[in-house]
């Protein structure tokens, strides 16, 4: 075995020997000793954990300082010490130092030294194979101040092999005296570094590892923060596009994204436009992004320019370094993350596969983020949807409530049932009319509230339930004029519209509005009558005087002269009675249009009371009609008013005591004005008819069947004359005991106003036959109460234009 | 009720409350040679109709004590009046009051106010000219266009 020479061992250096690398398969100086053979069974022990170690734990420092540590003692070597290149491949720096001065550990530690200056480490790493320095003085490789310094004397430096690839050199020194390597030395010291180099690229794989990890982190943490600061889908792409080139520190670096057509487009790019982008890729690049497409993998170019690179790429390129990377989802390829370096091999395969990983993930972040983005448009859109459902449903609600008032204020009866009759709505109105509560109405069959089964004839029910109608035929009933029964067994006067509301396939409802005319019926029926009784009122006198004229006028008839005046009084009676008609007639109506003015005049009641008293007298023989004059009684009032009130009065006190008997007038002073009373001993009133007497058109049961004739207007243009002066009538009365009426009359009518009526005074709109007759609530053993409020009750819009 | 005077021509009863009516009639049908008795309510003339058997009544509808169509219809139902010729005389014109009549069995109806010579010549008519079947014959013929003239008048009620 070859022994090194003291001579050929260099002078360590601060770290790296320099010296000349040992050129091609020139031997080791080798020195072999056998004396060194016992030691075998110790190295392999050493080597066994230093084994262990590496594999063991991932600690690098730990695992270094154990094998400097370990060959020094093995190889009875001052100094043990690994070097490591930089990824540059042109600095050395200390990975572990064993037997070397602290301050030096320091100073390595802090400046890396230059290759180029150790000729050994630059032989070494060149060639892969150990140096050997026998003697540091007088080795050219070796640098002789740092031998000095260090007092080295033999040198042992070997490379640190992994994969084929020099990654460091460990170096022995040995001081002092020059040190001969055995074989087994150098194989020893071999296997060890071998053993440091796997430790040592395990243990940068594991750094690598975990700082692409960190990177991915921290760059999906920026991404989901993004996301979660709510930015849109172009923002994460930007955001996407920007981590991915400063991750594997590229310069320029795009996004691409399939559209709907299936065509790729660029959605966001770094430190490009899109616009230039798109150009980039659609010059140069598009076969890459296809190909990236197609297999769903990445694809690195390392350098543009090579020549068997690139379907169809030729110099000069602006971006020789390009990697892409697939954004895969959910299986299918959505696009592609590229970034471009103007220089070649700007990116290492660890680049490649953090640009991949980072693409998966950004494609899953895409995703969210298009997810948000459509989450966050269909928020938007549900919020407006909302709002404007917000405001549909206040406008809803406000009609609502407007249609809810009208169903429930509106005069008019309505009600709603479904096709199988049963009532579901019923207005306060229809509870009104029929008398029954909607509670017990709404969900009843219509034919419990109407009655349908009654025998009532002419009910609108027993013609053919009109609802029915509607719901076979499916179109409404406009306007019916019919009438229905109640609940309560009335039979009421109604006008009807039914109506079809079409709701559901089979269903649907019908509405109807039923307004009560009772009281348009009662008025017709009142005109009617008064049509009749006015004939009727009419024809009696002038039968009377036509009879008398023809009779008179016959020549065959041989007459006394008796009997021709006293034809002549009968002429000369029914004209007065024809008069006073149709002076009634006239006042009522022009009570009625408000065109009655009292024509107000000095008045000498007594005078006038003689005159009537005396006229009625001479056409009543079978009464006998007491009037006792005392002082003249002078007033302010109407003439002519008056005196037709106490004509009626009068007229009415003979006519309704067939029988004769005494009629007294009575009139005095009183304290507000004078005081006439009429009294008689005929048939009087019933305590019921009492109240409806001074109504228009009421006639008492004697009357109205047809016993008697009158119009039913005496006593009303009474009450009305009265109170236009500012008076009082009222009548006591009881059935077979005769009748008294009495009127107060002021002394003075009250102002000039001109007397009216106030025609605007509509009955209220829920008012039944009962207001349509107003009644006079006026008992008859309270004569003086006040029937001032009675006016506006008399007064009868409806029947004005009878008149 | 009263009785006044004598004639061949024959007896007639009027029942009106209104005596200036009852004196019109009885003065111009005793010129025409005609017995009047008059009646002022539906109750007595009913039995003064039953008691003196005139041979035709003129009959007012609004009376006291019982109208007209009451005692119309009694004396109908009453064998011994069923034949008497009934003159209506009213101021009831409506065509439902003159259908009314007529079909109770009055075989004429004259409206007031009326010409004294139409009930003088009505009466000889009823009395002198037709009998009982004539006149029966003029009664369905007047209801007949009676209705005719209702139906005119009144296209929807028919």
């Amino acid at each position: 075995m070859e022994q090194l020479t003291p001579e050929q061992t260099s002078r360590e250096v601060a770290s790296m020997p320099r010296g000349v690398a040992v050129s091609g398969p020139a031997p080791l100086p080798f020195s072999r000793r056998g004396d060194r053979a016992p030691r075998s069974e110790h190295e392999a022990a050493v080597l066994l954990e230093i084994a262990q170690t590496a594999g063991s734990t991932l600690d690098l420092n730990e695992v270094l300082d154990r094998v400097v540590e370990r060959t020094a003692s093995l190889t009875g070597a001052d100094r043990c010490s690994i070097w490591l290149l930089d990824p540059s491949q042109e600095r050395l720096l200390p990975a572990a130092l064993y037997g070397m001065d602290p301050v030096f550990t320091a100073r390595w530690k802090r400046r890396p030294l230059l290759l180029r200056d150790e000729r050994l480490s630059q032989e070494v790493i060149a060639r892969g194979q150990p140096a050997i320095v026998f003697d540091a003085e007088t080795d050219p490789r070796t640098d002789k101040q740092a031998v000095a310094l260090f007092r080295d004397r033999s040198i042992l430096v070997v490379p640190l092999l992994t994969r084929g690839r020099v990654i460091g050199t460990l170096f022995l020194n040995h001081v002092g005296r020059p040190y001969s390597y055995t074989e087994q030395d150098v194989a020893i010291t071999c296997a060890i570094a071998s053993q440091a180099a796997v430790a040592i690229e395990h243990a940068q794989l594991f750094e690598e590892t975990r700082r692409k990890n960190d990177e991915l982190r921290a760059a999906f943490r920026r991404v989901g923060d993004a996301l979660a600061a709510g930015m849109d889908l172009s923002e994460t792409l930007q955001l996407i596009v920007d981590l991915a080139t400063e991750m594997i520190h590229g310069t320029v670096g795009c996004l691409q994204l399939l559209d709907q057509f299936g065509q790729l487009r660029v959605k966001a790019a770094c430190a490009l436009t899109a616009a230039e982008a798109t150009a980039e890729i659609a010059a140069r690049w598009r076969p890459f992004s296809d190909e990236i497409m197609r297999s769903s993998r990445p694809v690195h170019l390392p350098d543009a320019h090579a020549a068997d690179q690139a379907p169809a790429l030729s110099p000069p390129v602006r971006y020789r370094s390009y990697v892409g990377a697939p954004l895969r989802l959910r299986g299918a390829t959505i696009g592609t993350l590229v970034v471009w370096h103007p220089q070649p091999h700007r990116f290492s395969p660890e680049g490649v596969d953090l640009l991949a990983s980072f693409a998966n993930q950004a494609a899953v972040a895409i995703d969210n983020a298009r997810l948000f983005s459509a989450l966050q448009s269909r928020v938007t859109e549900l919020s407006e949807a909302l709002q404007e459902n917000a405001s549909l449903l206040d406008r809803l609600e406000r009609e609502k409530e407007q249609l809810d008032a009208i169903f429930r204020n509106t005069s008019d009866a309505i009600y709603l049932v479904d096709n199988t009759l049963h009532i579901v709505a019923f207005n306060p109105a229809a509870e009104r009319l029929l008398g029954v509560p909607s509670a017990k109405a709404i969900g009843a069959s219509c034919s419990e509230v109407f009655l349908c089964g009654s025998q009532a004839n002419g009910t609108e029910c027993q013609h053919g339930c009109p609802a029915r109608k509607v719901f076979e035929q499916r179109q409404a009933i406009p306007y019916v004029e019919s009438a229905v029964e109640a609940a309560t067994g009335r039979r009421i006067d109604v006008a009807a519209s039914y109506s079809y509301i079409p709701s559901g396939p089979d269903g649907g409802f019908c509405v109807a509005i039923v307004r009560d005319i009772s009281r348009f019926r009662e008025v017709e029926r009142l005109k009617s009558d008064f049509v009749s009784m006015v004939s009727h009122e009419l024809r009696t006198p002038l039968a009377v005087i036509k009879g008398y004229a023809a009779t008179l006028l016959n020549p065959t008839l041989q007459l006394g002269p008796e009997r021709q005046t006293r034809y002549l009084c009968g002429i000369n009676e029914a004209s007065d009675r024809l008069t006073r008609l149709i002076d009634n007639i006239l006042s009522v109506s022009r009570l009625e249009s408000g065109r009655l003015r009292l024509n107000v005049q000095h008045v000498d009641l007594t005078d006038l009371i003689v005159r009537l008293v005396n006229i009625f007298q001479a056409q009543a023989p079978r009464h006998q009609i007491a009037f006792h004059p005392g002082e003249p009684l002078w007033l302010h009032a109407d003439r002519d008013q008056v005196e037709l009130v106490l004509a009626n009065l009068v007229s009415n006190a003979v006519k309704y005591s067939p029988g004769g008997g005494t009629i007294v007038v009575e009139a005095s002073s009183a304290s507000t004005g004078v005081l006439v009373r009429v009294r008689d001993e005929g048939w009087g009133i019933r305590p019921d008819q009492l109240p409806h007497v001074f109504e228009k058109f009421y006639r008492g049961e004697a009357a109205k069947s047809g016993r008697l004739p009158g119009t039913g207007l005496g006593l009303y243009i009474c009450r009305s004359i009265v109170e236009l002066h500012g008076g009082q009538i009222w009548v006591e009365s009881a059935p077979q005991r005769g009748s008294t009426f009495s009127l107060l009359l002021p002394w003075v009518p009250p102002a000039s106003e001109p007397a009216s009526f106030d025609h605007s005074e509509e009955p209220s709109s829920d008012d039944n036959l009962t207001d349509l007759c107003p009644v006079t609530d006026r008992p008859a053993e309270s004569p003086a109460e006040a029937p001032a409020e009675a006016m506006e009750q008399a007064h009868d819009a409806d029947a004005r234009q009878v008149i | 009720m009263l009785m006044r005077g004598k004639s061949s021509e024959g007896r007639i009863l009027i029942v009106d409350d209104d005596l200036d009516i009852c004196e019109i009639v009885q003065v111009n049908l005793e010129g025409a040679g005609f017995e009047v008795l008059q009646a002022h309510d539906g109750q007595s003339g009913l039995e003064l109709a039953r008691q003196e058997r005139p041979d035709l009544v003129i009959l007012d509808v609004l009376l006291p004590r019982r109208d007209g169509w009451s005692v119309l219809t009694t004396m109908q139902a009453d064998p011994h009046l069923a034949h008497t010729p009934v003159l209506m005389l009213t101021c009831c014109s409506e065509d439902d009051d003159v259908l009314r009549g007529l079909t109770a069995g009055a075989v004429e109806y004259i409206t007031k106010p009326f010409a004294p010579e139409q009930i003088v010549a009505s009466v000889r008519l009823l009395l002198g000219v037709f009998d009982r079947s004539a006149r029966e014959r003029r009664r369905r013929r007047l209801i007949a266009w009676r209705q005719r003239l209702a139906r005119l008048a009144h296209p929807s009620s028919a």
